[in-house]
């Protein structure tokens, strides 16, 4: 008797469940053929971009319902998941690569792309050109009047999404730049030097500049006066090996630099190669001075990666960030070389931080000598309640200011 | 046959029961162990612990501390040194932490950054101020330095280690340099030139061989006495390592400073567990500078953006 129960309401069971199921499919069905007359009934704004040459194939097929929910979504626009999970639900070939674009990787596709329809290719919102400077400042890039003629077509050289090369190139540096230029006709104008690493970037911009060559504006002294021989051996007349190859080259004659030795934090100690001034510096010419290989932040961001990963991070633990740290600007807080303050900082943690926001300097929360942190009893200052790197809330407040942030200090009396 | 029809209900399927979806008591079961050891079984990394056991912070008596950068637990007499780095000043501790004396070696030390009592008791101090070595006798107040004069390029002082053999190691940051001094008279034996490495951060020994941490390949090299690599142990999910320790078991312990936390891993590599979080209560970490064992699994950790050094007892 049981056992015939159990079947009975087993049987029972499955029959609604087989009905619900053929009832979500109807609705499925019906609904989204309705998405294709109805949406742009009352969205004349997506109709009219029919007319544009490139349609999105969802649109095209009129599946709204493919990346819009029909009722409601946690998502603007009523998207069914966030953008970047949708957009990869479909193009599934990008990204995994060793330098991911920093939209890609925020999942900000439509910063590039125009969702439903657009006059240009991929669905670009402007042309290539301007849609790669809207971001990348123009005057950091067209330096002078000397242009690199493939700069007109950023993807001539560069990847849109994500390359497996630094700078999103599409090669290994010098195969790019061999690709054009004859390696045996480029050798023989460098004295035949072998041509290594980022031999061509280190005195070339590959962009543009004021200089004949595409060369770099500043020249380190010794190679602008072409005295070769005093960094290097000369065997001949080839430019043969650097004299040492550690940091006492450099220190021979920038001895003031050797002071930052003498720091708690020392900056000119650690190098992934052997010399470690020219972990930043370049030694021949540079578009940055004081000889800088890049823009602080491309040189400070190869050894501190996870400092990076913060300040690119879309998580809301690190939400809210320095827009100077934001933008790279790492010089204008850090010392370069040395320092005895903690974080290498400048001036140490109130005097760097005041010297730009002077109004703090005057009227704010007690730091300084007088006011103790209770948590760890020593002084307090400005990033006793900031962390510039990212921090969830607006000022870069490491704790909710509206819940935790006073109560590590001020305990509630009950 | 008859235990293949248990249950038959006529209908060609059969039923146990109480179990779902015509299962055998047999496969929930195993389908039950198998939910249990994918999500309840116990993370192999979390093994190790650490509960705080004191903080020692500059009391009224001595002043706040200024960045300490290291601490030196000396085994034969239960004391603990701590560097006190911007005060100028070495501060000894009992082993109930309680502070003993303060000591700035008549004003020759000049940011100190590391420091170690060898077996005659003489305190070996790195001076960051003018690069150099002191060898401080307190008993019979003499302050030597230890010649360096002789080795190209110069060297430029940072961790020091005792060998349990006497041997003196100091690490030379700038130019990726390990220097090898003989015990007790302290003569230059045998220079570490590591090419492989962007340099070292810290150094330790254990077991007469020498533990050198590279923060930026974020590995730990191995090397013996005589100067021989054995081998490099790679640093799973750590991001800014700058000192490390090694206990008995060979354990490591490696001190991340951004991530305020002490990452634990066997002699393989294998994360065994992590011990402490970024924070300024106690217990909790903010830009920790240096690590220590000392004896009985007591870790010392200096706490530097803190200006305090927490005690832990690991688990």
């Amino acid at each position: 008797m049981k056992i015939r129960l159990w079947t009975m309401g087993r049987h029972l069971l499955s029959s609604i469940f087989y009905c619900l199921l053929s009832i979500c499919i109807f609705c499925f069905i019906s609904s989204s053929a309705q998405a294709k007359v109805n949406c742009l009934k009352c969205h004349p704004q997506v109709r009219n971009q029919l007319s544009l040459g490139n349609i999105h194939k969802p649109l095209k097929k009129r599946n709204c319902t493919i990346c819009h929910s029909t009722h409601t979504s946690d998502q603007p626009h009523l998207l069914v998941k966030p953008t970047k999970e949708l957009c990869l639900s479909c193009h599934k070939k990008a990204f995994k690569v060793k330098y991911p674009h920093i939209p890609v990787m925020e999942g900000n596709c439509d910063k590039c792309h125009a969702p439903h329809a657009s006059r240009y290719t991929a669905l670009l919102r402007k042309q290539e050109r301007e849609i790669c400077f809207d971001c990348h400042q123009k005057e950091k890039i067209i330096l002078g009047k000397k242009l690199h003629s493939p700069v007109k077509r950023c993807l001539s050289c560069h990847k849109a999404h994500g390359s497996n090369y630094s700078g999103l190139l599409k090669k290994p540096l010098q195969k790019l730049c061999f690709n054009c230029h004859q390696k045996t006709k480029i050798t023989v104008y460098h004295k035949n030097s072998t041509l290594k690493g980022d031999f061509c970037l280190s005195c070339h911009n590959a962009h543009s500049s004021k200089k004949a060559h595409l060369l770099r504006t500043y020249a380190h002294s010794p190679y602008a006066k072409g005295r070769c021989q005093d960094c290097h051996l000369i065997q001949g007349k080839k430019v043969g090996k650097v004299k040492s190859d550690n940091r006492s080259l450099c220190l021979t004659c920038h001895p003031q630099v050797e002071n930052a030795d003498h720091f708690i934090y020392s900056h000119i100690q650690l190098t992934p190669g052997s010399n470690v001034c020219l972990d930043c510096h370049s030694p021949h010419l540079s578009d940055i001075k004081p000889s800088l290989k890049g823009l602080p932040n491309q040189i400070c961001f190869s050894c501190h990666r996870d400092t990076k990963n913060r300040l690119l991070s879309t998580s809301q633990e690190f939400k809210y960030k320095h827009p100077e740290a934001k933008k790279g600007n790492c010089l204008n807080c850090h010392q370069g070389h040395g320092s005895n303050k903690l974080f290498l900082l400048k001036k140490g943690g109130i005097d760097t931080c005041t010297s730009c926001h002077k109004r703090h300097a005057r009227f704010t929360h007690p730091i300084g000598e007088k006011a103790i942190d209770p948590r760890c009893k020593t002084k307090m200052d400005c990033v006793t309640c900031h962390h510039p790197m990212g921090a969830k809330d607006i000022y870069n407040i490491i704790f909710d200011h509206r819940e935790e942030l006073c109560i590590q200090c001020h305990k509630i009396s009950t | 046959m008859k235990k293949a029809m248990k249950g038959n209900n006529g209908s060609g399927l059969r039923s146990y029961g109480f179990f779902p979806l015509h299962l055998s008591p047999l496969t929930c079961y195993l389908m039950l162990q198998f939910v249990f050891f994918t999500f309840y079984s116990y993370p192999a990394h979390a093994y190790l612990k650490g509960k705080v056991e004191a903080v020692i912070y500059g009391e009224k008596e001595i002043g706040a501390f200024n960045q300490p950068q290291a601490v030196y637990f000396d085994p034969q007499r239960k004391r603990l040194y701590l560097v006190d780095t911007l005060n100028d000043r070495l501060l000894s501790f009992d082993k109930q932490y309680k502070f003993l004396s303060a000591f700035n070696a008549e004003g020759r030390l000049k940011t100190p950054l590391a420091m170690v009592r060898d077996k005659k008791g003489r305190l070996i101090v790195t001076n960051k101020g003018d690069n150099s070595v002191l060898i401080i006798n307190v008993k019979e107040k003499k302050i030597n330095s230890l010649d360096l004069s002789h080795i190209s390029p110069p060297v430029i002082p940072h961790s020091l280690a005792l060998a349990s053999n006497g041997c003196l190691c100091l690490l030379d940051k700038a130019y990726k340099r390990i220097l090898i001094f003989s015990p007790e008279t302290y003569k230059l034996q045998k220079i570490i030139e590591e090419k492989e490495a962007s340099g070292f951060s810290d150094i330790k020994t254990n077991n007469n061989l020498v533990y050198a941490l590279d923060p930026i390949f974020r590995k730990v090299f191995i090397y013996n006495q005589k100067g021989n690599f054995i081998r490099s142990i790679p640093l799973k999910n750590v991001s800014f390592p700058i000192s490390l320790a090694v206990d008995r078991r060979e354990h490591l312990y490696i001190l991340d400073e951004h991530e305020g936390k002490i990452f634990i891993f066997d002699k393989e590599g294998k994360p065994m567990g992590e011990i402490g979080k970024e924070g300024w209560k106690e217990g909790k970490l903010y830009s920790p500078r240096y690590i220590s064992i000392g004896s009985k699994n007591i870790l010392y950790v200096v706490d530097t953006g803190n200006n305090r050094v927490e005690v832990f007892r690991i688990k």
